[in-house]
């Protein structure tokens, strides 16, 4: 009798257990399609598809400052970037002076994940599909893309703040995880970041 | 049977003392994510430049190419309103619409009024309710020779059992988002495809 309940008392802890992971740490989703690599990819004249529309990708011209290795200038003042879900804002300090202040299009569904993050690498552009059915999209030159990541969302669920061409409405969720930011101020966020390892902070709401 | 009462009560105390302890540790997380954001500034508002009797309000494309410009001007109880689309780059305007309306007219460009190509823009129109028309940025005219579309009037003329509570910006390149009301679905957002001028209802209310 008391192998039998040692054995119960084992199995419901084993299943405790492994439900508190699952919540407190949950499997993060992909952004787009998950992929191990992230590269620049450009092409001309190319067209994309988003909610069964087709769009034309804007071509994109590589300068200098948009190619060097980062962490050739870097400012003293600690840059830092703020996402609010809530209110769908983007804020950029250098040290307590801000940069920027901006309407975005965060994830619909809650796929946006909150939490402390650093930017691991930045592209001029890349292509970017996913999605299924009406919902699939596969948007080439998608421009200034600066991608995050922490212990918990490993880099290869690419998870970005990004340009985004195809619609404007930001302000409001969007995305299928991403940060959608207007081209102009993805581009412009994009040349003032100057290293990596610069940080990004996304939450829920105000605090 | 005291041996089994026993092992029961062991059994029990052990699984509340690691549900109580998943607790804690769970809530401790909570916390120290919360301590680890740090204060933002509040949510975007959008600048008025504001003059005495004449006001110019722009808002830039998305790709910052082509700006929308509004101007007001006021004189006692009436208002003269001029709409004017131009290259960023260029001293050319094009003049889209010139209003003279009573004070209670008002005309305002939302954040997301460019299509995401900038072929179009709205607007957003009270006197004595909201309206949104749709016009040509380059002012060309649509079909019978309308200046614009009257997204409300199209709308009321399809779905008269909802009501238009807001048009947010471009779901993409000609789709409109509008979110409404009705007292029988609650909200639903609708598609307004400008070309067909067709309304396409959505399974996701876009807040």
């Amino acid at each position: 009798m008391k192998k039998y309940l040692f054995v119960i008392a084992t199995v419901s802890t084993a299943v405790l257990v492994f439900y508190f992971l699952r919540i407190n740490y949950p499997k993060p989703l992909c952004a787009n399609n998950c992929q191990d690599s992230f590269e620049l990819e450009i092409e001309e004249n190319a067209k994309g598809i988003f909610n069964n529309q087709s769009v034309n990708a804007p071509n994109i011209a590589l300068k200098e400052r948009e190619t060097e290795i980062l962490g050739s200038e870097t400012s003293e003042a600690e840059k830092r970037i703020y996402v609010n879900l809530k209110t769908q804002t983007l804020t950029a300090y250098e040290g307590k002076k801000l940069f920027m202040k901006t309407l975005i299009s965060s994830g619909l569904w809650g796929r946006t994940p909150p939490g402390d993050f650093t930017i691991w690498t930045r592209l001029r552009a890349t292509r970017m599909r996913g999605g299924e059915g009406a919902d699939y999209y596969d948007l080439p030159n998608v421009p200034y893309v600066m991608f995050f990541s922490n212990n918990k969302v490993p880099a290869s669920a690419g998870f970005s703040l990004h340009g985004a061409y195809w619609h404007n409405n930001f302000g409001h969720k969007m995305s299928h995880g991403c940060i959608n930011m207007r081209p102009v101020d993805a581009g412009k966020l994009f040349n003032w970041v100057d290293k990596l390892g610069t940080k990004v902070t996304v939450i829920e709401g105000e605090i | 049977m005291p041996e089994l009462k026993t092992t029961l009560r062991i059994f029990l105390l052990v699984f509340l003392g690691v549900a109580l302890s998943f607790m804690l540790v769970g809530r401790k997380q909570l916390n120290t994510q919360k301590a680890s954001a740090v204060s933002i500034p509040v949510s975007l508002r959008v600048e008025e430049p504001v003059s005495s009797s004449f006001e110019t309000r722009e808002i830039i494309s998305p790709d910052g190419t082509k700006a929308l410009i509004l101007q007001k001007q006021t004189e006692q109880d009436k208002i003269h309103y001029v709409v004017l689309t131009k290259n960023v780059d260029e001293d050319n305007e094009t003049e889209i619409l010139v209003k003279d309306a009573d004070i209670n007219y008002q005309l305002e460009i939302p954040h997301n009024v460019w299509s995401p190509d900038n072929s179009y823009f709205f607007l957003k129109q009270n006197d004595p309710a909201t309206e949104y028309p749709v016009f040509f940025s380059s002012g060309e005219m649509f079909k019978d020779d309308a200046q614009y579309l009257s997204v409300k009037k199209l709308f009321a003329g399809k779905y008269p059992e909802f009501k238009i509570e807001d048009i947010t910006g471009w779901a993409a390149v000609n789709l409109l988002l509008l979110n409404t009301k009705s007292e029988k679905d609650g909200k639903v957002s609708f598609w307004f495809e400008v070309p067909s001028q067709s309304f396409i209802r959505l399974g996701t209310y876009f807040e």
